[in-house]
């Protein structure tokens, strides 16, 4: 099996990692980086629970190349909040957006791409934000409103 | 609440009772609250089952059939067996009194597994 290295930058931080043939960028972040908060789910782009954000665009890290991600910029749930709290993540706290906590890391990283590109975003921008997003514990009305609270401002910064 | 067999209210009976317990003042009624494991979820660090990644992890991938009461005449593991990373394909032969595991009858069910295979890599190439 062929190593590859890659370089990349993940939530801010330099990382070099070899990658096998063929491995994807949810396989690769958690087994070869580390980082387990890209969930895994479906493994087939259907659930959102590994979406991460590739230069600020979310993206899919189960269905993205491992070696692609070459000089690119990947962030993941992980490094939300590293000094304090995200403005998402004391909404998500505050409006008890989470049960399970399994699509959590997913729907704060698809929400932190929508308010990156559009910071006042109508309820209509959120659901299709969130749109490739399951969550099963039936928890989007208050994802949807601690995304609102997170962009307006309402949530503790 | 108050006027206890012991002549204390309830609360402070509770409070003694409770004594290596957290500090419960009841003044969290009525009041929203905050999860306990909130944090661990919104910063993706709770651990969830497969977060617990060890040394010598190996993974299971179940092949079932694609037919529902069909005759098995045999299982060509060979294929598997080949890739790259794969450990032990394990086939009715090697549970044969199992009835739960993998299929050793001649009849497939497609909620039974006929073949499985184990492997160091979740996604072996």
């Amino acid at each position: 099996m062929a190593l590859k290295p890659v370089t990349f930058t993940l939530n801010g931080e330099a990382k070099a990692a070899f990658t096998e043939d063929g491995q994807n960028l949810l396989d690769f972040l958690r087994r070869g980086v580390g980082d387990l908060s890209p969930k895994y789910g479906c493994g087939q782009g259907t659930c959102g629970a590994c979406t991460v954000l590739l230069d600020g665009e979310p993206h899919l890290a189960c269905l993205v190349l491992a070696e692609t991600v070459e000089g690119r910029k990947v962030e993941t749930a992980a490094g939300l909040g590293q000094v304090r709290p995200h403005a998402l993540q004391e909404a998500f706290m505050e409006r008890f957006a989470a049960q399970c906590g399994y699509c959590t890391p997913g729907m704060l990283m698809s929400a932190k791409a929508l308010l990156d590109r559009n910071p006042r975003p109508s309820r209509e921008d959120i659901i299709e934000a969130i749109a490739g997003n399951l969550c099963r514990c039936t928890g989007y009305e208050p994802i949807i409103a601690a995304i609102q609270d997170a962009a307006e401002g309402r949530a503790r910064p | 609440m108050s006027g206890t067999l012991t002549g204390q209210s309830m609360i402070d009976f509770r409070k003694q009772y409770f004594a290596d317990e957290r500090d419960d003042n009841l003044n969290e009624i009525g009041k929203p609250t905050r999860r306990q494991d909130i944090t661990g979820h919104v910063t993706g660090r709770s651990p969830f089952y497969d977060d617990h990644l060890f040394e010598g992890l190996l993974h299971m991938r179940c092949a079932r059939s694609p037919h529902h009461a069909a005759r098995i005449r045999r299982i060509d593991t060979t294929a598997a067996e080949r890739m790259p990373g794969v450990v032990r394909v394990l086939t009715g032969k090697d549970v044969p009194r199992s009835r739960c595991s993998t299929s050793a009858s001649t009849t497939s069910r497609c909620f039974r597994p006929s073949a499985c295979a184990t492997a160091a890599s979740r996604w072996p190439r």
